[in-house]
C-alpha cells in the first residue's frame, strides 16, 4: 500500500512537472536560446508527431522552401503547383513553417534567405508540435 | 540675396538633374601618340570635360547618362555616374564556382519498371545542348561549372512503396533521405554539404499525383544516417510514356533553378505565365540532333532579367528616362510604389533563339514574403490564363510601364533600342518603320516616303504562320510589306493567348514597326487622326493645319506659316509610336522627309520646318529653333515614280529603295545615283516606259512586255501569255554605267509587291552584272481570314 502510494505520488509529480514545461511561458533571448529538446524533432521525418499545447518560441535557424510542380501530362506544360516552406533550425532539426501571418523584418530582399545557410533569421511564432506558424521573422 | 538664393537653387538643379551623352575626340599627334578628350553633351549641345574617362560602353552610343558637376582647378567639370544598382528592390545573390550535382535514378519498391537508360538519364542532366547542365552554364556566361560529383550508373531500389512514402507526410524529405542513405550504403557516399542531388524516379507517389517534378528553393536539411547535411534537391516522376522517346528538359531545367533560389515568375494570375524564362514555363517541342540522330526535346527558352540579376549575371544599364540599349542580360529598371519594374529584350540565344516571337518583356519585382518575388508584366492589356506570348513590345509598339512610356524604337537578333518617356525625334532615327501614305494623295506626298525610308530601317519582323505545333513551323518571316496606304487591311502579326476559360485564341496586330505617316491630314486619314486641323493633336502636339489661316499654326503662340512650312512629329499614341512628316504642299512633304534624311534632328518631340533653307522655326517643347545641322547626305539610290501614278506605286517605291525620290518628269539621267529604281509599269510611269514599253520588247532586248491588247504581261521570246493578275516584272537593266531596275506590277498592288519582292528576294537580280529579269506571280499568305504575310512564284526568267 505504501508502495503504491509512493509510484502515484511520483506520477502525479512527473505529470505536473510535464504540464509545467509545456505550458510555461518563455522568455525568447535571440542569439542565445535553443528550441527546447522535447519541441525540437530532430529530423523532418518526424515532424508530424502528435500536436502538443502550442507554445510561443523564438527560434534561430533559416528557411527553405519546396515547390511541387504539376504537369499536364498529354502537353507537358505546367498547370500548377504549390510551396510548401520549411526552417532549418541551428540544432540541424527540420521542421515546417506557416508564413501566412508572418511579419518580416528584414534587412534584406526576403528571397536572399531562402534556402540560404548563410543568412539565418529569427523566427517568433506558436509552436505546435507540428507546424511553427511564424508570427516575426527578423535578422 | 534673392540672386544668390537663385544661382544656389540653380546649382542644385544641376547638381541633381545633370544628364546627357558621353563624346569624346582622338588628337594624333605626328609622334604618334595620341589623347582622347571625353565630354558631357548635354540636349542643347553644351560640351563639359568629364574629370575622368568614363565607361567604355558609354562612349558615343547615345545612351543618356546622369553625371553630377566637379569643381577642380581648371574650372567646372562633370563626371559620369554608374547606372543606380537597384540593391535594395531586387534581390542579388551571385552564384559561382563549380556546382556538385549527384545523380541517381531510383525506383521505388511498388513499381519495376525502368523507364529510361542510364544514358538518357546522364543526357538530359549532363550531356551536351540542350541538358540541363548546358543550359545553366550557357545562362549564367559561365560564372558556373555543373560538375558530376556522383552519378549511380543503374536504378537504385527504394525501400519503401509509393503510398508508403505519402505515409509519412513528407514524402519528398523520406524518399531524399532514402536515396542519401541507400548511396552511403552500397557506394559509400556521403554528399558534401552544399552539394545538388538529381533523383529521377520511375513513378509518382500517389500524394504527388500529376507532378512533373520538385525542387527545394536553395538548400534544404536532411538526415540522412552519417550526419545532417544541407543539399538541394530535385526530384522528376515518371508522369507519361512519352517522356521515353521526349525528353522534358524543361522540367529538369525548372527544378535546378528552384534549388538556385529562384521561384515562379508567372502573372499575378497564373504563376506559371512565363513563356520567358524557364522557372515559369517557357517550355516547347523541337526536334533537334542528337547522337540518336534526332530528338523531339522539350526545351526551355530563357531566363529572366530579374533572375539573371540575382544569380549575378544580369547587368541594368540604367533606370528611369532615356534612350537605352538592352540585351538578352541587360536591362533598364523602372521605380514604382509596387515594386520595380524590369525591361529586357529576348531574341537570340541558344535557347531563346526557339522563342515564337522577339520581343520587349518587362517584370516586377516584388518585395513581399511570399514565396514568388518576380511577376511577369502584362504591357498590351490583354488578361487570360497564358499570356506571356502576348504581352511583349515588338518595334514600333510602346506601353505604360510604372507610370512612364516605353516605345521600343530598333532591334536586331540580340539586342533592342527602348525609351522610357517620350521619344523624340532624334531617338526615332534609325527606328524600324512602317510606312504610310494617303491613298487619294498626291504622288509627290506619296514619293516623300522614298526619303523617309533612308534614315529608318524596314519593319521585317517575326510572326507564326497561325497555327503552329512544332518548331519548324515557328517564328518566321514571311515577307511582310512595311508600306501602306491608309485605307489598306494591314498584314497582321499573329500571337497567341489562352483565355480564361482555356481556350487558345489568336490575338492579331498589326505589323509593328514605327508607323511613319506622310502627307498632311488632308490628304493622309491617319495623320488627321493624330494631327488633325483646326485643333491640337495627340499628346498635346501644338502645330496643327489651321484651315482658316491656310497654314501651319502653333498653338501655344497663335503663330501661323503660310507658306514653305513642314511639320515634322514623334507621336506615341495607344500601344505605337507613330511619326507624322506632312508640309503645306507635297513639294513641302517631301522636302520635310528630306530633312530627315540629310539633317541631325533636335532632341525635340515635333518641330516645325522652312522647306527651303530647313531652319527650324518651331519646336516642342521650346528652345531648339535655329539652323538645322545638316552634315549632307550621299544618294547611292534614287527611286522614279510615274508623277500621275496611284499613290501605292510611290509608297511601294519605299519598299525596294530609300533613297532620292523623284518623279519621272524630274529625272535627268546624268545627274541620277548609281542605282535607279523605276516603279510603276508603262502606263503610269514615263521613265519605265523608256525602258519597258508596252507591246514590245524591251531595253536591250527584254522581253517581258506589257500588253495592252492581251491585258497582261507577255514573254516575246515564245509570246505566251504569262499572267493576266498578281504577277510583276522586276528587271535589271545597265545602262551608261548605271543600273536601272525596274519593279511594275498589272496594277498598283501588284507594284507593292514587285518592290516588296526586290526587297526580300532581289539580290541575287540587283548582284547581276549583266541585263536580267523575272516575272513573278504573287499571293497574300492568309490563314482564319489574317494575312500575314507574302508568297512569291517565278514564272519566267531571262536571260
Amino acid at each position: 500500500m505504501k508502495f503504491g502510494f509512493l509510484v502515484l505520488a511520483v506520477v502525479v509529480a512527473l505529470v505536473v512537472a510535464a504540464v509545467w514545461l509545456v505550458s510555461a511561458p518563455r522568455e525568447s533571448t535571440p542569439h542565445t536560446q535553443q528550441p527546447p529538446q522535447n519541441n525540437s524533432p530532430p529530423t523532418t521525418q518526424q515532424t508530424d508527431k502528435t500536436p502538443q499545447q502550442p507554445i510561443e518560441v523564438t527560434w534561430q535557424g533559416y528557411i527553405y522552401s519546396i515547390v511541387v510542380d504539376f504537369v499536364d501530362p498529354t502537353s507537358g506544360r505546367m498547370t500548377g503547383g504549390y510551396t510548401e516552406w520549411f526552417f532549418g533550425l541551428v540544432n540541424g532539426a527540420t521542421i515546417r513553417l506557416d508564413l501566412t501571418n508572418a511579419t518580416v523584418r528584414l534587412r534584406d530582399h526576403f528571397a536572399i534567405y531562402v534556402g540560404n545557410p548563410d543568412r539565418p533569421v529569427y523566427v517568433r511564432g506558436v509552436w505546435n508540435g507540428t507546424v511553427l506558424k511564424a508570427l516575426e521573422i527578423y535578422d | 540675396m534673392i540672386r544668390a538664393l537663385f544661382v544656389l537653387l540653380a546649382l542644385g538643379w544641376l547638381v541633381f538633374a545633370l544628364s546627357g551623352y558621353v563624346v569624346g575626340y582622338d588628337v594624333l599627334f605626328v609622334n604618334r601618340s595620341s589623347v582622347t578628350y571625353f565630354f558631357l553633351m548635354l540636349d542643347n549641345g553644351t560640351l563639359i570635360p568629364l574629370v575622368e574617362p568614363p565607361p567604355h560602353y558609354l562612349v558615343g552610343t547615345g545612351e543618356r547618362v546622369e553625371a553630377e558637376l566637379v569643381f577642380t582647378e581648371v574650372g567646372v567639370k562633370a563626371r559620369v555616374l554608374a547606372p543606380r544598382e537597384p540593391t535594395q528592390a531586387i534581390p542579388r545573390r551571385p552564384v559561382s564556382g563549380p556546382l556538385l550535382v549527384t545523380l541517381v535514378a531510383a525506383r521505388l519498391a511498388d513499381v519495376s519498371a525502368e523507364p529510361y537508360n542510364m544514358s538518357y538519364v546522364h543526357d538530359v542532366v549532363f550531356g551536351p545542348f540542350p541538358s540541363m547542365r548546358h543550359f545553366w552554364e550557357y545562362m549564367l556566361g559561365g560564372a558556373v561549372i555543373i560538375r558530376p560529383y556522383y552519378i549511380h550508373w543503374r536504378w537504385l531500389t527504394l525501400p519503401r512503396t509509393r503510398a508508403q512514402y505519402c505515409d509519412t507526410g513528407d514524402a519528398f524529405g523520406s524518399i531524399t533521405v532514402d536515396v542519401l542513405n541507400a548511396l552511403y550504403n552500397t557506394a559509400g557516399v556521403r554528399l558534401p554539404d552544399r552539394s545538388y542531388l538529381v533523383i529521377v524516379l520511375n513513378a509518382q507517389p500517389p500524394c504527388y499525383s500529376g507532378a512533373a517534378g520538385m525542387g527545394t528553393v536553395g538548400f534544404g536539411v536532411f538526415a540522412a544516417t552519417y550526419g545532417t547535411v544541407r543539399i538541394a534537391v530535385t526530384q522528376y516522376y515518371h508522369y507519361a510514356d512519352w517522356l521515353t522517346q521526349v525528353p522534358d528538359v524543361d522540367v529538369f531545367v525548372h527544378e535546378f533553378g528552384h534549388n538556385l533560389g529562384l521561384h515562379h515568375p508567372g502573372t499575378l494570375v497564373e504563376e506559371y505565365d512565363n513563356v520567358w524564362d524557364a522557372v515559369g514555363d517557357s517550355g516547347a517541342f523541337v526536334r533537334l540532333n542528337s547522337w540518336l540522330g534526332t530528338t523531339r526535346y522539350y526545351i526551355p527558352r530563357g531566363l529572366s532579367l530579374p533572375h539573371l540579376y540575382y544569380l549575378g549575371v544580369g547587368q541594368f544599364v540604367g533606370s528611369g528616362a532615356g534612350s537605352w540599349l538592352v540585351g538578352p542580360r541587360s536591362g533598364v529598371y523602372l521605380s514604382a510604389s509596387d515594386g520595380v519594374y524590369t525591361v529586357e529584350y529576348k531574341c537570340g540565344g541558344v535557347y531563346e533563339q526557339f522563342l515564337d516571337w522577339c520581343g520587349v518583356v518587362v517584370h516586377r519585382v516584388s518585395s513581399s514574403a511570399s514565396g514568388r518575388w518576380v511577376f511577369f508584366h502584362t504591357v498590351l492589356n490583354v488578361t487570360g490564363q497564358f499570356v506571356s506570348p502576348v504581352n511583349f513590345l515588338d518595334v514600333g509598339q510602346s506601353a505604360r510601364v510604372a507610370g512612364q512610356r516605353v516605345s521600343v524604337l530598333w532591334r536586331n537578333s540580340t539586342h533592342a533600342r527602348v525609351v522610357v518617356g517620350l521619344p523624340t525625334l532624334a531617338d526615332v532615327v534609325g527606328a524600324n518603320a512602317t510606312f504610310v501614305v494617303g491613298s487619294g494623295a498626291a504622288t509627290i506626298d506619296s514619293v516623300a516616303a522614298v526619303y523617309a525610308r533612308t534614315v529608318f530601317s524596314p519593319t521585317a519582323t517575326f510572326t507564326l504562320p497561325v497555327f503552329h505545333f512544332e518548331i519548324s513551323n515557328s517564328r518566321t518571316l514571311f515577307n511582310p510589306l512595311f508600306a501602306y496606304l491608309d485605307d489598306e487591311q494591314w498584314l497582321a502579326q499573329i500571337r497567341y493567348y489562352v483565355d480564361f476559360a482555356g481556350v487558345r485564341r489568336l490575338y492579331p496586330v498589326r505589323y509593328p514597326g514605327v508607323v511613319v505617316s506622310v502627307g498632311g491630314p488632308l490628304a493622309n486619314s491617319l495623320t488627321r487622326a493624330l494631327n488633325p486641323p483646326d485643333r491640337p493633336g495627340a499628346g498635346g502636339l501644338p502645330f496643327y493645319f489651321d484651315t482658316a489661316a491656310w497654314g501651319i499654326r502653333d498653338a501655344r503662340t497663335g503663330q501661323v506659316w503660310r507658306s514653305r512650312a513642314a511639320v515634322v512629329a514623334v507621336v506615341p499614341n495607344g500601344s505605337r509610336v507613330y511619326v507624322l512628316v506632312w508640309g503645306l504642299s507635297g513639294e513641302d512633304t517631301r522636302r520635310a522627309a528630306r530633312w530627315l534624311a540629310e539633317c541631325v534632328p533636335p532632341r525635340a518631340y515635333a518641330v516645325v520646318i522652312n522647306t527651303t533653307d530647313f531652319r527650324v522655326l518651331a519646336s516642342w517643347p521650346s528652345g531648339l529653333v535655329g539652323a538645322s545641322v545638316c552634315p549632307g547626305v550621299v544618294y547611292a539610290a534614287a527611286a522614279v515614280v510615274g508623277a500621275n501614278a496611284a499613290s501605292i506605286d510611290a509608297v511601294g517605291a519605299a519598299m525596294a529603295a530609300g533613297g532620292l525620290g523623284l518623279l519621272d518628269s524630274e529625272v535627268a539621267f546624268g545627274s541620277l545615283p548609281p542605282y535607279v529604281f523605276s516603279v510603276g509599269g508603262p502606263l503610269a510611269n514615263s521613265f519605265t516606259r523608256l525602258y519597258n514599253p508596252s507591246d514590245g520588247l524591251g531595253f536591250g532586248g527584254l522581253p517581258f512586255y506589257y500588253s495592252t491588247s492581251r491585258g497582261g504581261i507577255v514573254d516575246g521570246r515564245t509570246g505566251a501569255l504569262l499572267c493576266t493578275s498578281n504577277c510583276f516584272v522586276v528587271a535589271k537593266l545597265i545602262d551608261r554605267g548605271k543600273a536601272v531596275v525596274l519593279a511594275w506590277g498589272i496594277g498598283g498592288h501588284d507594284t507593292r509587291a514587285a518592290a516588296a519582292y526586290l526587297h526580300y528576294y532581289g539580290r541575287s537580280l540587283l548582284d547581276s552584272r549583266t541585263n536580267t529579269a523575272r516575272v513573278v506571280s504573287w499571293s497574300y499568305l492568309s490563314r482564319d481570314g489574317y494575312r500575314y504575310g507574302l508568297d512569291f512564284t517565278t514564272l519566267a526568267t531571262w536571260p
